[in-house]
């Protein structure tokens, strides 16, 4: 599989975590640590299949980086899914309005991402 | 009457602050941690302190009117309540003992802040320490992973490819082996065979021989019979038959010496046949059974040979496809274990909304000690200082909300 997942997350723990329970399945990863670092990535080139991200990240948080990332060309029906911890419903809606693809509550289990992933990724 | 008035005052408002601090500790999900319980007491310190303001307030703004009465002060014109106050403490003006109680509050309240700020620094740090913890437990988790990966590579490997290929040199070496005696022992029936043909021919010579024996047996006969007849016909010729008497008498003793002879010829035969026959028996027929017997008994140990492979290769299969499924058992939760880390950082974002929590209400204590000291405080300019509970609100719902998606087993994934 030539593109990959961008995982984007202000945590070290969640990079390393979620990049070690998609490469189990054979997916290659990308990562950022912030919504700008995420998009600039983007911006220069990178192509991937889907994304992950948090909600909560420093300056842009994960709904900012999906309306961004939604204006870049080829990138309307990628599927972004946001990862957090939180679970009030406005956040959700307030996410779906932006772009994205699905909701899902940290923690996350390796079976429960790697199912949604080939859901979502088909060939995966 | 005044004195009773400010002791149920104060108890009011340390039993309210307590009720106060034990619903937003619950809320916060502190039930139970060392910094919750100095969370609590800080909570408690400033929301009995704000009680006590408040109250000053409400006394201090009632009060005009009391003193109004006494000729100590205008009485506001708006306020047509009756309120009673109680008589003043210690024979003090109220206004004074409120002030006092309002400098003390100045007091104390920014020794709260430093505490606080050692709470929040106590949470980054924890929140550091678990990072670098995961991210090493993470690492540690990755090592065991590849071991396991490779050790169940290797086995498939080895289950696969390697060991298939040394059954299958073996099981061509046993066929070959088993080719070569096969080979042997048809060798060895066509060399039994040939001899036995050839004896049969030398049996089919000797009994040609013994008949052109017993032809020339039968030819000195008859050349006995005319050198009898010779004699006879060279007495009848007299004196001129002596000479061709002698002759036929010479015929008739080499008639006889030619059958000796050729009796001895045939005899010679059939014993030199018998012999043949009897040696060929011994010498070739035991050793070829001799020989099968052996070859009988290499057969034997091939196979079993072959045999015990099977056994082997089944033995060395199993042991493989065990270590195999308990490598892929030990796998699993090291997957599971790696997903599991994520609560680290469901943890540092709920010490992230505590820490929030204790900034707003250190700031909040801030401007409450300001409203304390400045000399012309008034309810209005309280209010301006009061928390921001919205901001607060929102960090305890979201905090609370973690609280309970902790476990795994609550997650929630929704697609849109």
């Amino acid at each position: 599989m030539a593109n990959a997942i961008l995982i984007v997350d202000d945590s070290p723990t969640m990079l390393m975590s979620m990049e070690n329970m998609l490469i189990k399945i054979g997916v290659r990863v990308e990562k950022a640590s912030s919504g700008e670092e995420a998009l600039s990535k983007l911006q220069s080139g990178l192509k991937i299949r889907m994304m992950i991200t948090d909600l909560n990240m420093g300056a842009m948080n994960g709904i900012e980086l999906i309306r961004a990332v939604r204006k870049l060309p080829g990138m309307s029906f990628v599927p972004i899914l946001m990862l957090t911890t939180e679970s009030q419903q406005d956040k959700r809606n307030e996410a779906k309005s932006a772009g994205a693809t699905g909701w899902m509550v940290k923690p996350v289990q390796p079976q429960a991402m790697m199912q949604i992933v080939r859901q979502l990724v088909p060939g995966v | 009457m005044r004195p009773r008035f400010g002791i149920i005052t104060l108890v009011g408002c340390i039993v309210l602050a307590v009720l106060l601090t034990a619903a937003l500790g619950y809320s916060l999900g502190l039930e139970t941690s060392l910094s919750a319980v100095g969370l609590r007491l800080i909570l408690t310190t400033l929301v009995t302190a704000t009680t006590l303001v408040v109250a000053g307030y409400l006394g201090r703004v009632a009060e005009p009117r009391a003193v109004a009465s006494k000729g100590l002060g205008p009485v506001a014109s708006d306020t047509k309540a009756s309120v009673e106050l109680p008589p003043p403490l210690d024979d003090a003006p109220p206004t004074l003992a409120l002030h006092a109680i309002m400098s003390r509050l100045a007091e104390e309240l920014p020794a709260c802040n430093p505490i606080i700020q050692t709470l929040c620094g106590h949470i980054q740090s924890v929140v550091v320490d678990t990072e670098d913890v995961a991210a090493n437990i993470i690492a540690q988790l990755r090592k065991v992973d590849h071991s396991v990966m490779t050790l169940i590579e290797f086995l498939e490997y080895s289950s696969h490819d390697k060991i298939m290929k040394i059954i299958e040199q073996t099981e061509d070496h046993l066929n070959t082996n088993r080719e070569i005696l096969a080979e042997f022992l048809d060798r060895r029936t066509r060399a039994m065979d040939d001899s036995r043909d050839r004896l049969t021919k030398i049996g089919k010579s000797a009994e040609q021989l013994d008949k052109i024996v017993l032809t020339i047996r039968a030819i000195s006969t008859q050349t006995n019979l005319l050198a009898l007849n010779a004699t006879i016909e060279a007495a009848r010729a007299g004196d001129f038959g002596k000479g061709f008497s002698v002759v036929a008498s010479e015929v008739k003793i080499l008639s006889r010496q030619t059958d000796l002879a050729a009796k001895d010829i045939g005899d010679g035969l059939r014993a030199l046949q018998g012999d043949i026959s009897a040696n060929f028996d011994i010498m070739v027929g035991q050793q070829d059974r001799e020989e099968r017997k052996d070859l009988d008994a290499i057969v034997a140990a091939i196979n079993e040979l072959g045999r015990n492979m099977e056994r082997l290769v089944d033995q060395q299969r199993a042991i493989m496809s065990r270590v195999q499924v308990e490598s892929e058992q030990i796998a699993q939760p090291v997957v599971e274990l790696i997903g599991s880390i994520q609560f680290q950082d469901v943890t540092r974002q709920r010490l992230n909304s505590v820490t929030e929590v204790l900034n707003n209400i250190s700031h909040h204590s801030e401007s409450l000690t300001e409203a304390l000291i400045s000399s012309n405080s008034t309810v209005q300019s309280f209010e301006k200082h009061s928390l921001d509970r919205r901001a607060a609100r929102e960090n305890m719902t979201k905090a609370s909300h973690m609280s309970h998606i902790t476990s795994a087993e609550n997650a929630i994934i929704e697609l849109f």
